[in-house]
């Protein structure tokens, strides 16, 4: 009995030691940096790019550096914008993290490292002279001037794809003003009545929002105004926009039906070639390649990309853009220095031009080019030059406040079915924006 | 008498015994919910990220903007229509359903099973097949309306604003087995002598059934109003599927509106914590309701 108590006290001992280590902090021998020369192994969490996506860019980064392993984890973009704030909170074992250019890189700043201090050390002290300092601006503009996230991919939206078989098809040419589009608009109806001439999410507020903003921006740069100078919604801006927009449904080149599609169900329209246009943003640009499309098991032969013909004589075919995804150094990692190397490695370094193989954005590295035996046929060559332009010369930022886009989505989509006047959903977003719920 | 004594003995040994095994889980229970709360209530004052770095007390800031916000009340009187839905549903076909099963008709296992299985799938999968049938251009529904010569009945039932909500309660007609559960049990406690009697009475199968048989089952009628009522704040994936509050936020429910509101970045998680307190409070006064009329009937 006494034996019994003896061994059961000597093995609560040793249980409750071996608590107290498991609970303690994270394994130290994983805090060697890549100077070392040990191995290390860099948890990276993100949104984007998906595994898949940046592979390649990985093994061709540990190849060069043997002795550091990326475990990539990749969730969903909300998800992601719920998990991770919490996550480094927490200092969980995180030591690259994926940065949202919204009000996502502005919480999670004091979580960053400054990146002045670690990147001449990963690629040398001039490496300002390999990005973009546009790029620069605007992400240290997110993060009180300091550089705590690089860009990896600009993006613009929304940017129309095209379908050339079924455009040739029926003897047009891209539109690039509202009457063109009629037009392509009545010829394709006539051929195809089953199928879409334009399609996109309608069901999905924010894409919704997109396109009413796209509108805006052709007739200038009012979203900076209301983003940064505390321009009104309620304006007579934002109205012709609205409007614009409704044009496109009124006059028959948008269908009422695509207010029932969501993501996956409009791009699948356009993948399987039941219609003729699909408006997305740039990081759609895989559609263009035939090589991509192939991996992504599309069957389309030849996509082309343009901009939203204009709603009015005077707009100018234009997106919104901005930074798009950007990625940041944890600043209580262990292993800043290895971080920092994968991050100049993706930002300024032959992991930009191989990532930028996917096409998923333009990257920030000054010499950045994409090859051309990504594209098999002109249009595609050409449309992705008219995705660079686009997004090169928009005329507004895609600085989006996440959360109200949800909600001025919706005011859209009451316009577009007819439940709300243009007037009074613009009023009413207008006093959504000054609730408080977006400072 | 010695017994007697004995057994109060051993009883109250046993309420000791059953107290100390509760304890761990009692513990562990208020200290969960009670952490719950005084987070919801301590953080709906503030302005604060997700993070919870950075607080800032805002008094009750947050809870005047969502009194203020249309888009709240919105939701909450979807949610009671969503509830309602249930409700309607399981009062009458739910009833009629059981009281049909109630016969002795071959293949009655079967059928039950058959009303049952909806309620034991997850909603979202439910939700999500809805959504596809409902569809204005593929979904089955229209296209069997085309098929028949009656296009004129094809509808956008979920981007159609006052369709919509309609279509997203129509799910609630293959959630009734757990109705149907509650009045069957309760139908087996109806005794043969009451039915008999209204049969002598010349009451004919009507005047049972609503006469009869639908008072009695008064406390099973409370039980599935009540349970439903509250169901209601709990439903989420069947709007979030179908419509996602869409279209223009005519069928933003309770649960999707709090879940928007904690994932945007860098939202105001005080604003969600005042919203699910009002939430909370409005479900306490129904569970008060609900604990006064069931101690009324007992």
């Amino acid at each position: 009995m006494k034996l019994k108590k003896v061994t059961a006290l000597a093995l609560a001992t040793i249980m409750t030691i071996g608590m107290i280590s498991g609970c303690g902090s994270s394994d130290k021998s994983a805090s060697k940096d890549s100077g070392s020369g040990e191995d290390i192994t860099l948890n990276y969490w993100t949104w984007f790019p998906s595994t898949d996506q940046l592979d390649e860019t990985i093994r061709a980064f540990e190849k060069e550096n043997p002795n550091i392993k990326i475990n990539m984890t990749v969730m969903e973009s909300k998800a992601f914008q719920e998990k991770a704030p919490l996550a480094l909170s927490t200092e969980e074992d995180i030591d690259v993290v994926g940065v949202q250019p919204s009000a996502f890189a502005e919480e999670i700043q004091d979580y960053l490292a400054d990146l002045d201090e670690l990147m001449p050390a990963a690629v040398g002290d001039k490496w300002k002279d390999l990005y973009s300092e546009k790029c620069l601006e605007q992400g240290n503009k997110l993060t009180d001037g300091k550089t705590k996230m690089l860009v990896l991919t600009n993006s613009g939206s929304m940017v129309g794809f095209y379908n050339v078989a079924l455009l040739k098809e029926i003897g047009a040419e891209v539109p690039t003003t509202f009457e063109e589009y009629k037009v392509v608009a009545e010829k394709f109806k006539e051929k195809y009545p089953d199928k879409y001439t334009s399609v996109f999410a309608g069901k999905d507020a924010w894409v919704m929002d997109e396109m009413m903003l796209t509108v805006l921006g052709q007739q200038g740069d009012y979203y900076n105004q209301w983003r940064y100078d505390g321009a009104k919604v309620d304006s007579p801006e934002y109205l012709a926009a609205v409007n614009g927009l409704k044009k496109y449904f009124d006059e028959g080149i948008f269908s009422a039906d695509l207010l029932d599609l969501d993501y996956a169900s409009a791009t699948e329209e356009f993948t399987n070639g039941n219609a003729l246009i699909y408006y997305m943003g740039s990081w759609e640009a895989p559609l263009l390649s035939a090589t991509l499309r192939e991996n992504n098991g599309i069957e389309l032969e030849n996509v082309g990309a343009m901009a939203l013909p204009t709603a009015e004589d005077n707009g100018q075919l234009t997106v919104r853009s901005y930074i798009d995804s950007g990625i940041g150094v944890v600043d209580y990692s262990e292993k800043k220095e290895a971080a920092a190397k994968f991050v100049a490695y993706l930002t300024v370094g032959d992991g930009a031009d191989i990532f930028g193989k996917q096409l998923t954005g333009t990257s920030a590295k000054t010499d950045f080019t994409v090859s051309n035996e990504l594209f098999d046929t002109q249009e595609s060559k050409d449309g992705w030059n008219t995705i660079v332009d686009l997004i090169n010369n928009a005329t507004a930022d895609r600085n989006n406040v996440s959360g109200y886009s949800d909600a001025e989505g919706a005011a859209v989509q009451s316009v577009m079915n007819g439940s709300k006047t243009a007037e009074n959903a613009l009023k009413d977003m207008q006093k959504e924006w000054a609730s408080g719920k977006y400072n | 008498m010695k017994n007697t004594k004995g057994k109060l003995k051993i009883g109250g040994n046993h309420n000791k015994a059953g107290y100390i095994f509760l304890l761990p889980l009692l513990i562990i229970f208020i200290g969960l919910l009670g952490y719950s709360f005084y987070f919801l209530i301590i953080n709906s004052f503030k302005d604060v990220t997700i993070t919870f770095r950075h607080a800032d007390f805002t008094g009750l800031e947050n809870y005047k903007t969502i009194v203020s916000d249309f888009g709240f009340w919105r939701a909450m009187l979807n949610t009671f229509l969503l509830s309602t839905a249930n409700i309607f549903c399981g009062l009458t076909f739910g009833f009629f359903i059981a009281i049909i099963l109630n016969f002795k008709i071959k293949g009655k296992r079967f059928f039950h099973a058959l009303f049952f299985i909806p309620s034991m799938l997850p909603i979202a999968l439910m939700a999500a097949v809805f959504g596809s049938i409902l569809e204005y251009k593929n979904g089955i529904v229209n296209n069997i309306f085309r098929t028949v010569g009656l296009s004129g009945l094809a509808q956008r039932w979920l981007a159609d604003p006052k369709l919509a909500i309609w279509a997203v309660c129509s799910v609630s007609i293959f959630l009734i087995g757990i109705p149907i559960m509650y009045y069957t049990a309760d139908l087996t406690t109806i005794s043969s002598s009451i039915l008999e009697a209204a049969t002598i009475d010349g009451a004919g199968m009507r005047h049972q059934l609503m006469l009869v048989i639908f008072p009695i089952l008064k406390n099973t009628h409370k039980t599935i109003i009540l349970s439903m009522l509250l169901g209601g704040f709990r439903e989420m994936e069947r709007v979030f599927l179908m419509t996602d509050g869409g279209p223009g936020g005519t069928t933003e429910i309770i649960g999707t509106y709090i879940y928007r509101a904690t994932r945007s970045a860098g939202s105001n998680i005080g604003l969600v914590c005042a919203a699910a307190m009002i939430v909370l409070i409005v479900a306490f006064v129904i569970s008060f309701i609900q604990l006064k009329l069931t101690s009324k009937n007992g």
